[in-house]
């Protein structure tokens, strides 16, 4: 047993060890947390008549919400296999030894930790109907276009996802590679195994842990969209690219609390499934592998 | 097979350069434009390295609006967080790698679960529980930012905890040490990479925090940078100067935490990821 002699202490210690942390978790999540569940079941948080369900339902009526809905689910449904697949080719391409790695990692690690605020605009003004993008275009001699205007929206904003997350990403799977044992590939070839095969039989299968852990980071990224999309196109931007959070936003600004919560709430409810669905998965896969 | 595998390398080399250069070009794009008067940024001239006419006057611009003390606030906002955020999270995962106690996993999950949830579903609650305690307008905000980061600080901690031998403890005591003694004495140092990798990672993501501070605190004076940006776009226009020049200004520490710490930024966002 790891812990062995370390146990023997009484049962108190490693609760006044988790106390600090514990109060401000309970003040500053819990309680907000429990609070906004409250909301949610309230007709307003002024009178407080209890509904029960109401608002939920009321919000599987809502247009907006179910617009929201279905462009976040659209949206990351093609963002995280996309940003899966590049970033695990770039990995793959990476795994070797090339002069200048670790400043490549340097850049790759850069898009995560700018402001996005500061980026976005940047983004901003390469889409912008007389931005950069569009005076390349014109230069070129075609008609420009309204990137953010028109349903292309939802490309600008995959591209700005895939952006920030692959060197991220990539990072992740560079590590998981690292892991694999060179001896198993080696065994491999030897029993003359082809490049295919290596891959689809040692790599992807020991880069399971990896891959899950990008799956659920890729997925909940997917969500964050939302801030960028948010500093670029406002509160109400093309119907295409209005997320999940632009409607918890607008219902915040609009201090309607019940639709904000129970929508929130839902969206928490999906994020727990598929984890939890993505966690049970994973722990087949590990078994099998052994 | 020499010839082979270095047309191999060069297309890799070609590829890879490719998307380093999407990833470099909004920097050298914007570092281009801060130093370009307004009617240069876009149009011809948007991809002209050098203006015509260079010009600080963006800098001064921003600069007399405020950006620097945005940039205080926000210095004071991520270091807070995060000497708060390592210290109770150092104690929080010491007791969930060392100790065998009940609800241990509900702990663990419940972690996990907090940090994939949207952040709205706190903001509402939070805001009024800010009005009525009258802690808008301040640096308080630095305790709801703690909680929102806390989760993946023990995540990270518990990872680098779970490496340190526990045959040295076992040890300590057995010669007499105190459960206190033997977190300052001996875990504390050897978890001090760990540890030091945690602060960076949780003073990012508290420089980049946008959500809590744009609605708590709205006084301008309590600004971070992030906020301080975005709020260089006005109704109508945007500035685009200014954004450039803050753009700039916000990102060099940025860049230099980055280019200093590479290791341990790098050894931070990959806890976890990789099973050992």
């Amino acid at each position: 047993m790891r812990t062995g002699k370390l146990t023997m202490n009484n049962n108190l210690l490693p609760w006044l060890f988790l106390g600090p942390s514990l109060l401000g978790f309970a003040l500053f999540y819990l309680l907000p947390f429990i609070t906004g569940f409250y909301y949610s079941l309230v007709d307003s948080p002024l009178s407080g008549n209890f509904v029960g369900l109401h608002n939920y339902a009321a919000l599987l009526q809502n247009p907006s919400f179910l617009l929201a809905l279905s462009n976040t689910a659209k949206f990351t449904v093609i963002c995280v296999p996309l940003n899966m697949a590049l970033s695990l080719g770039t990995a793959l391409l990476l795994n070797r030894k090339i002069r200048g790695r670790n400043l490549f990692r340097t850049i790759f690690i850069t898009p995560l930790v700018i402001p996005v605020a500061s980026v976005v605009l940047v983004w901003q003004a390469f889409f912008d109907l007389n931005g950069v993008l569009n005076s390349l275009i014109h230069a070129l001699g075609y008609q420009s276009v309204d990137w953010l205007k028109t349903d292309w929206s939802r490309v600008v904003i995959l591209v700005v996802y895939l952006w920030k997350n692959i060197g991220y990403c990539m990072i992740l799977f560079l590590a998981g590679l690292q892991n694999i044992p060179v001896e198993y590939y080696e065994a491999a070839r030897i029993d003359g195994a082809n490049r295919f095969q290596e891959f689809f039989r040692i790599t992807l299968v020991y880069l399971t842990p990896t891959t899950f852990f990008v799956f659920v980071i890729s997925i909940i990224n997917s969500f964050k969209v939302f801030r960028e999309t948010y500093l670029i196109a406002g509160d109400y931007p093309q119907n295409s690219i209005y997320m999940l959070q632009h409607y918890m936003n607008n219902m915040f600004l609009a201090l309607d609390y019940q639709k904000l919560t129970s929508a929130a709430f839902v969206m928490a409810a999906f994020i727990v499934a598929v984890v939890f669905l993505l966690f049970r998965v994973e722990r087949k896969i590990s078994k099998r592998i052994g | 097979m020499d010839k082979k595998s270095n047309k191999f390398k060069t297309a890799v080399f070609t590829i890879i350069s490719l998307y380093l250069v999407i990833i470099i070009f909004p920097f050298i794009w914007v570092l281009a434009a801060s130093f370009k008067p307004t009617q240069e940024i876009f149009g011809e001239g948007a991809f002209n390295l050098m203006s015509a006419n260079p010009t600080i006057e963006n800098y001064v611009n921003v600069i007399q609006n405020g950006i620097l003390q945005a940039m205080m606030n926000s210095f004071i906002v991520a270091g807070l967080t995060a000497v708060y955020v390592v210290l109770v999270a150092t104690l929080a995962a010491y007791a969930i790698t060392r100790f065998k106690f009940r609800g241990k996993n509900l702990l663990l999950g419940i972690i996990l679960a907090v940090s994939m949830f949207p952040q709205m579903i706190i903001v509402g609650p939070i805001y009024n529980l800010f009005m009525n305690l009258n802690l808008t307008n301040s640096y308080f905000v630095v305790l709801p930012y703690s909680t929102i980061t806390l989760p993946v600080a023990v995540f990270i901690l518990v990872t680098h905890f779970n490496k340190i031998p526990i045959a040295l403890e076992e040890a300590a005591t057995i010669d007499g040490a105190t459960s206190l003694q033997i977190l300052s004495k001996i875990v504390f140092r050897l978890a001090a990479p760990g540890i030091f990798t945690t602060a960076i990672i949780v003073f990012i993501a508290a420089w980049n925090e946008f959500l809590l501070t744009v609605t708590l605190n709205t006084n301008k004076a309590y600004h971070t940078v992030p906020v301080a940006i975005s709020f260089l776009r006005t109704q109508f226009t945007i500035l685009w100067g200014d954004v450039t020049a803050a753009t700039v200004i916000v990102t060099i520490p940025t860049l230099i935490v980055v280019l200093l710490f590479q290791k341990q930024i790098v050894a931070g966002l990959t806890s976890g990821a990789v099973k050992e």
